[in-house]
């Protein structure tokens, strides 16, 4: 549709003659501030029924006809052109805006493909050439990722619960032998006690009868010398030979009052060697029954028969018995060489109340002593696997002349003190046993 | 003061002077059995208690020698 605006100065050209050049004066609008769609106005210049008119006349008479497309036409090339040309600048930048983002996001791809491929190792892949097939074989290597992780989980799952396992046969193998090693000490030292005790309620009885007998006897000899003081107060007859016959009496009472009093003091001896008998056997039987009590007390949890009471240790039982765990796990779980400091915290939480120093060396030279054919004490510094360490141990606990040496070395005493000690000895390994409960 | 002849004197002398030897070596042989019974019991008592003593020397240790 033209532009009525174009077409009210079509007029002003068609009515100027040709060649004349148009002024304001020559200018003509008939039109102008009147109703176009009046019939008085239809024909006027500057109306569109006007304009079809003066179409239709321009064709018939085609200079003006030329005159006014060629005008039109070079207006609407004019305008074409310009619309082009701001096209042309549009479509630039857009287009220019458009292959930076392109540039960008190819930059942005690139990246993300060299990403993708250098994790996924797929450097030189024939197939992996754009971003959609590197993602495809990024998620299936990551898929597989996560397959091997929950493989490795359900991997060291099953590598724990065996640590577990080892562990619990290590508590329960020592229970046993603890208990084991206990239960016998206490038998023999029960079946030598009671060997003591055995031959008591005969001596007893024997002390008893003789006692009687020799009251009976101090009670002959008192009534024999009352009735030759009888005899002694007697009137007639010859009184020397009386006196002579008497004299002999007396004689044979004197030698039996004087045996009577040797057998007073054999008998006096002998109750002696009984009462000292006595005090052995009750010494032994409170260090027993002492040593019941602490047995009792910590006695291995395995034992299903036999409770297990909380301990009054000087040293805080649960403390120790953590740091027993924490040393045993760390053992456990560590593959190469024992280190010092474990050893050490191991040693330490063995035997909390020794008053041994405690230190790596100490243990190794108690091993040592028992394993001499071993070079422990020379390379104190990690070179005891865990296996050894752990074979050492056991054999620690077994073997009985280690336990002497560790007691002895301890206390160096005899007696009761040193049953004692040995109780306190046996409470450590005990305790041992009960510290690997929360390995 | 009883009067008493010398034959009855002399009868009653002998008569304490037999209670006297036969009561006491009646005593005497009980005592020695018992004595006798009595010294292998307390031997005996002995004996276990040095088994005893001996058991927990063992297990204390045996000598200084290795400690």
């Amino acid at each position: 549709m033209e532009d009525p605006r174009d077409l009210k100065q079509v007029p002003l050209s068609v009515n100027v003659p040709s060649g004349e050049p148009r002024t304001s004066d020559n200018i003509d609008r008939p039109t102008l501030g009147r109703d176009r769609t009046d019939p008085e106005v239809q024909h006027l210049p500057g109306n569109a029924g006007w304009t079809r008119k003066v179409r239709d006349a321009a064709r018939k008479r085609g200079d003006q006809v030329m005159l006014w497309a060629t005008t039109t036409g070079d207006r609407m090339n004019a305008s074409a052109e310009a619309v082009r040309a701001a096209t042309a600048r549009a479509r630039e930048s857009t287009m220019t805006k458009r292959a930076n983002e392109f540039s960008r996001r190819e930059a942005v791809h690139s990246r993300e493909l060299a990403r993708l491929k250098s994790r996924t190792g797929m450097w030189n892949l024939p197939g992996i050439r754009s971003i959609t097939s590197a993602q495809i074989a990024y998620h299936a290597w990551r898929e597989r990722v996560n397959q091997r992780k929950a493989s490795r989980a359900d991997q060291r799952a099953e590598r724990a619960g065996k640590r577990a396992e080892t562990a619990e046969e290590y508590k329960r193998y020592f229970d046993t032998k603890i208990s084991n090693k206990v239960d016998r000490v206490r038998g023999r030292w029960q079946e030598k006690l009671d060997a003591v005790r055995k031959p008591r309620e005969s001596i007893d009885a024997d002390i008893a009868k003789i006692t009687d007998r020799i009251a009976e006897n101090e009670a002959l000899l008192v009534k024999i010398r009352e009735r030759v003081s009888v005899l002694e107060n007697t009137t007639g007859g010859d009184r020397a030979k009386r006196r002579d016959s008497l004299r002999n009496l007396y004689k044979s009472l004197a030698h039996e009052e004087a045996a009577l009093k040797e057998k007073q003091i054999t008998l006096a001896r002998k109750q002696k060697h009984r009462i000292r008998l006595a005090a052995a056997e009750d010494t032994a039987e409170e260090a027993l029954r002492e040593f019941d009590t602490r047995y009792r007390d910590h006695r291995p949890s395995t034992s299903g028969e036999r409770t297990r009471a909380t301990t009054s240790s000087a040293t805080s039982p649960d403390a120790s018995k953590n740091e027993m765990s924490w040393s045993l796990r760390e053992l456990a779980e560590s593959k190469g060489n024992v280190t010092n400091e474990q050893i050490g915290k191991l040693w330490s939480s063995l035997f909390p109340n020794a008053e041994l120093d405690g230190s790596y060396k100490t243990l190794t030279t108690l091993l040592q002593l028992e394993y001499p054919n071993k070079n422990i004490s020379d390379a104190p510094d990690a070179t005891m696997t865990v296996k050894e360490l752990f074979d050492n141990m056991t054999e620690l606990f077994e073997d009985n002349k280690t336990f002497q040496n560790i007691v002895e070395a301890a206390t160096r005493k005899r007696g009761k003190d040193a049953l004692q000690n040995l109780i306190g000895r046996m409470e450590t390994h005990i305790a041992f046993a009960d510290s690997t409960d929360n390995v | 003061m009883t009067h008493m002849t010398d034959q009855e004197f002399n009868e009653e002398v002998a008569k304490l002077e037999n209670e006297l030897a036969e009561g006491v070596a009646a005593i005497n042989a009980e005592l020695g059995d018992l004595h006798r019974q009595l010294d292998a019991d307390l031997a005996a008592a002995d004996k276990a208690m040095d088994d005893f003593a001996t058991e927990l020397e063992k297990e204390i240790g045996e000598n200084d020698e290795t400690s």
